[in-house]
């Protein structure tokens, strides 16, 4: 089994839609697969799926109010092959602002309870584990990124957010020593060419990366965020067939 | 008066060298300087890790770089594995990690405990949240 960490530099890069619509890929390709939502200050996922009658969130159980039992919601699916379960992070305002005050101490308790979490999916043997992380170097990103076998660094192809993204690369993942898969999400290209010469500009700029995938910008992705997972509902479209195929060779790097 | 243009071309010679190896270090003393913050905050970070007996993520990224990939894999295994694990866990050999498990146990990250015949290494902070299992 392995744990991947999905990163980025800042807020905006398409991290959150793109684990949501790659672990779906990974379940309908029969694999066994959990989306843990650890951005606990901007939780996303439980919009995307729309999941009815969640009652736990990961909130209670790194709170220790909740077992993983209780937290852990089987996503059904007729295209899904093997098994999807996600973890929800609360997206109450309430359990916003408690994450926002969450000191050091706590976070420390995070970490190992996110520890055993995944050795936890590890002995029932789940495929994989993907981390939606909070952007940037915040406390949960680093929990997760540590407690992770790989991270896939998501990142627009612009200036700004390549030098931030160098300075993850310098200060914490070089630190952890763990492989750095990279995804240039909303290139504004649509030649598959122009947009692939721009994901190795950003790749050989950063250094140390792997270029995973190049995916340019849909403007459907964003129309339908919120009401249809792209895979799921959508799988003909252009930016389905690239996650199913993230999907499919992201086992040659782990 | 040959000589002594000899030594005055020798002499400048020299000099530019010297001059070249003094570049050499101010510029070696100006990259140390740069990362003294950095340094000082790492020691308090781990002084204030031993103080507050908190071991959080920053904390770990703030081991010395040998000792760090040590202990991440120390805390992916639970908190709780003998040498061998870890080197399986790593990939380098069981002497390193042990010796790299004894520093962090000097140093006050583990505490070593001996279970029968086998050494384990504990990192603390971990060790009440195991205990029930």
């Amino acid at each position: 089994m392995k744990a991947v960490a999905i990163h980025s530099q800042r807020g905006g890069s398409g991290k959150s839609v793109l684990a949501a619509n790659l672990a779906y890929a990974l379940a309908a390709l029969n694999y066994k697969v959990v989306l843990l939502d650890c951005d606990l200050r901007a939780p996303t996922q439980y919009y995307i799926f729309n999941e009815p009658g969640v009652k736990h969130f990961i909130n209670d159980y790194l709170n220790g109010e909740a077992e993983d039992k209780d937290v852990i919601i089987n996503i059904g699916g007729e295209n899904i092959k093997g098994k999807l379960l996600v973890v929800f992070a609360n997206p109450s305002i309430d359990a916003i602002k408690e994450a926002l005050v969450k000191d050091r101490r706590w976070e420390m308790n995070a970490l190992k309870k996110l520890i055993t979490l995944i050795k936890k999916f590890k002995h029932d043997s789940i495929d994989i584990v993907l981390i939606d992380t909070p952007p940037g170097p915040q406390y949960s990103a680093l929990n997760a990124i540590v407690a992770s076998d790989a991270a896939i660094l998501v990142t627009l192809p612009d200036k700004i957010e390549v030098k931030g993204a160098e300075v993850l690369l310098k200060e914490i993942y070089s630190l952890v020593e763990i492989r750095v898969l990279l995804i240039v999400n909303k290139v504004p290209f649509k030649s598959r060419e122009e947009a692939l010469k721009l994901g190795e500009w950003v790749a050989k700029k950063l250094g140390n990366v792997e270029l995973l995938e190049v995916i340019p910008y849909y403007p459907e992705v964003v129309l339908y965020n919120g009401d249809k997972v792209m895979v799921k509902d959508i799988p003909e479209h252009p930016y389905s067939k690239l996650v199913l195929e993230i999907a499919r060779k992201i086992w040659t790097y782990l | 008066m040959r000589s002594s243009e000899n030594t005055g071309v020798d002499a400048t010679s020299i000099l530019n060298d010297v001059n070249k190896k003094l570049d050499r270090i101010i510029e070696l003393l100006e990259k140390l300087v740069q990362r003294v913050p950095q340094t000082l905050r790492s020691v308090a970070d781990v002084e204030d890790a031993l103080r507050t007996g908190i071991l959080d993520v920053v904390t770990l990224l703030s081991v010395p770089d040998h000792l760090r990939k040590t202990l991440i894999a120390l805390a992916k295994l639970g908190g709780e594995a003998t040498s061998e694990d870890v080197a399986k866990y790593t990939g380098r050999a069981r002497a390193v990690e042990s010796a790299y498990l004894n520093q962090l146990a000097t140093l006050g990250y583990v505490i070593k405990r001996r279970k029968g015949r086998k050494v384990y290494f504990i990192i603390p902070q971990f060790e009440s949240y195991y205990e029930g299992e």
